[in-house]
């Protein structure tokens, strides 16, 4: 008997990806015209060919460079250490019950702090550069990590995990067979919620302390007006918080399949 | 030990108690013994909340019992994962891993190298009728399907004893009839000690050498039924009235526990 690839959903996808490119040409076209023609105050608004060309013209110059690297490190290093210790402590916590009931509280308050209210508090500690922007990018990222990996692996059904007891799993061979498994999507919905605080980290964060980076940039030209520079702020954070977040979204299909459908 | 024990799987006065929720113990199962030979197909019967999942689950040392004794080949099974395979009532298949994946997870868990387990695998997905549909995910197949793939888990390990625990349950009336079939010729072909629970007091006789009938909770052995009806069956033998003699007296055990039970639960819906 032969039996082909299990059945996909093409269709669907394309029809999917048709409407979004429909709503982005028309959102463009929309955006310019109102900037042409509509509001045509320079000081509250920019139509998209001029935030492009001024882009354009900030990369020729380097500056656009020099503040993607220093916001991009940042933000590599704070966002990535937190979903490595994210997970393992969301880990250590689920299974340690009595670890989280002494860990819990702070971690609520944390996490329930705005960081607008902590921010200047880490630019006194670390001075104004890197540290205290991945400490502010860190902690913004590593609560909801840590919660969702929690979560995941306290939701675990108890069937699987009995399942896996009777072919004669060990503790550890539980852990990496059955709770890690099922906990990646929800570790992966808790990185979707990480890339947006953690954007917004940096730009909390460099509101308070910094020489350059795109929240920077962002201030710096709210403060004299400059609307295009403004925008091409705007833009880079949401062209990376979307690339990162459909990515992740893209890696959630591939590791759990099942959510799927 | 009795140095002449003859049996497989030896339940001795196992009797069991879960914390109640109130603090009053509950106690679920009492003085069970029991002894089933090598190559023999048992099911047990009995209403809701008889015991019969947890009796399996000490069988399988998942947990131990509060007292008495489980013996296979006449020694005490200090851990699960040995010559004995469980075949869980609701199908719990690892999402993540495709069929193939889900076949080879006891033989993964126990080192065997990856070609060699595949290989294994391979055959029991053959033998319960799945081959083609390695590639596939548990969601896209019917329940049907996954209580196959359940199997055919559970056979990979090539254990000595089958535990099942209503294993049909979910599925239609034909599907149902048909995995009985198969499920004899696989017994027949594999020669496993298999002890099955189910509900279905048609399909405990169908398929058992012997049928064991529990009271209600707490549950105890109150009698055990042995089949004389030649092998091999088919379905055409669920008509005669032979067989329906054995389904009646089987009711007629337990038919007062069931109805207290469901008249208890209804009670405690109300
Ligand atoms: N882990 C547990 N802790 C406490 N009580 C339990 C636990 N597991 C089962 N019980 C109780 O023990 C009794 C027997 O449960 P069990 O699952 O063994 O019954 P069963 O005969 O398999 O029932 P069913 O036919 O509905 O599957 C029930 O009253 C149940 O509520
Ligand atoms: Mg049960």
């Amino acid at each position: 008997m032969q039996i082909s690839e299990p059945p996909g959903a093409l269709s669907v996808a394309t029809r999917k990806l048709a409407s979004v490119a429909v709503s982005i040409v028309g959102v463009v076209i929309v955006w310019e015209l109102l900037g042409r023609y509509v509001i045509q105050n320079d000081l509250i608004f920019a139509p998209l060919s001029h935030i492009f060309a001024k882009m354009y013209q900030m990369a020729g110059t380097g500056e656009l460079w020099r503040h993607l690297k220093a916001s991009g490190s940042a933000f590599i290093i704070g966002y990535m250490s937190a979903v490595i210790m994210g997970v393992g402590f969301g880990l250590l916590i689920a299974l340690r019950p009595r670890l989280s009931f002494f860990m819990e509280p702070w971690l609520i308050a944390l996490y329930a702090t705005p960081m607008i209210a902590l921010a200047p508090i880490f630019v006194v500690l670390l001075g104004i550069g890197i540290y205290s922007k991945i400490a502010i990018i860190f902690i913004e990222a590593f609560f909801p990590v840590t919660a969702n990996a929690a979560l995941g692996v306290r939701s675990t059904s108890k069937e699987l995990i009995e399942a896996s007891r009777s072919f004669g799993a060990t503790e550890g061979q539980v852990m990496r067979t059955v709770l890690i498994p099922y906990s990646l999507p929800f570790i992966i919905a808790g990185m979707r919620i990480a890339v947006a605080r953690g954007l917004a980290g940096v730009v909390i964060a460099e509101i308070f302390g910094s020489v350059a980076g795109v929240g920077n940039m962002i201030w710096f030209s709210a403060e004299s007006y400059d609307m295009p520079k403004l925008f091409s702020g705007v833009f880079i954070l949401a062209g990376t918080s979307i690339v990162l977040m459909s990515t992740l979204a893209r890696l959630e299909r591939v590791v759990a399949p099942w959510r799927a459908s | 030990m009795d140095p002449n024990n003859q049996s497989k799987l030896r339940l001795s006065r196992v009797s069991h108690q879960y914390p109640g929720a109130s603090g009053e113990p509950l106690v679920v199962l009492k003085d069970i013994s029991l002894d089933i030979a090598n190559g023999e197909f048992v099911t047990i019967v009995g209403g809701s909340g008889s015991g019969k999942t947890t009796l399996l689950r000490i069988v399988d040392r998942l947990i131990p019992p509060s007292s008495g004794q489980v013996l296979i080949d006449g020694k005490v099974v200090e851990r699960p994962g040995g010559q004995i395979s469980f075949v869980f009532q609701q199908d719990c298949l690892m999402p993540w891993r495709r069929v193939l994946g889900n076949a080879t997870y006891g033989l993964d868990l126990r080192g065997v190298a990856k070609s060699d387990a595949q290989e294994r695998a391979r055959k029991y997905l053959d033998l319960v009728g799945l081959s083609g549909f390695e590639r596939y995910y548990p969601h896209q197949l019917s329940g049907g399907m996954r209580q196959r793939v359940n199997l055919a888990r559970a056979l990979a390990v090539e254990p000595d004893i089958l535990l099942m625990d209503e294993p049909f349950a979910a599925l239609d009336a034909q599907t149902r009839e048909l995995m009985q079939i198969e499920l004899l010729r696989i017994w027949k072909q594999t020669g496993k000690t298999i002890l099955f629970v189910t509900h279905q007091l048609d399909e405990a006789v169908f398929l058992a050498d012997r049928v064991v009938a529990l009271s209600a909770r707490p549950g105890s052995i109150r009698e055990v039924l042995d089949i004389d009806i030649p092998r091999p069956r088919d379905i055409e033998i669920k008509r005669t009235t032979h067989f329906q003699d054995y389904v009646s007296r089987l009711w007629h055990l337990i038919e007062a526990d069931v109805r207290r039970s469901f008249r208890a639960e209804t009670a405690a819906e109300a």
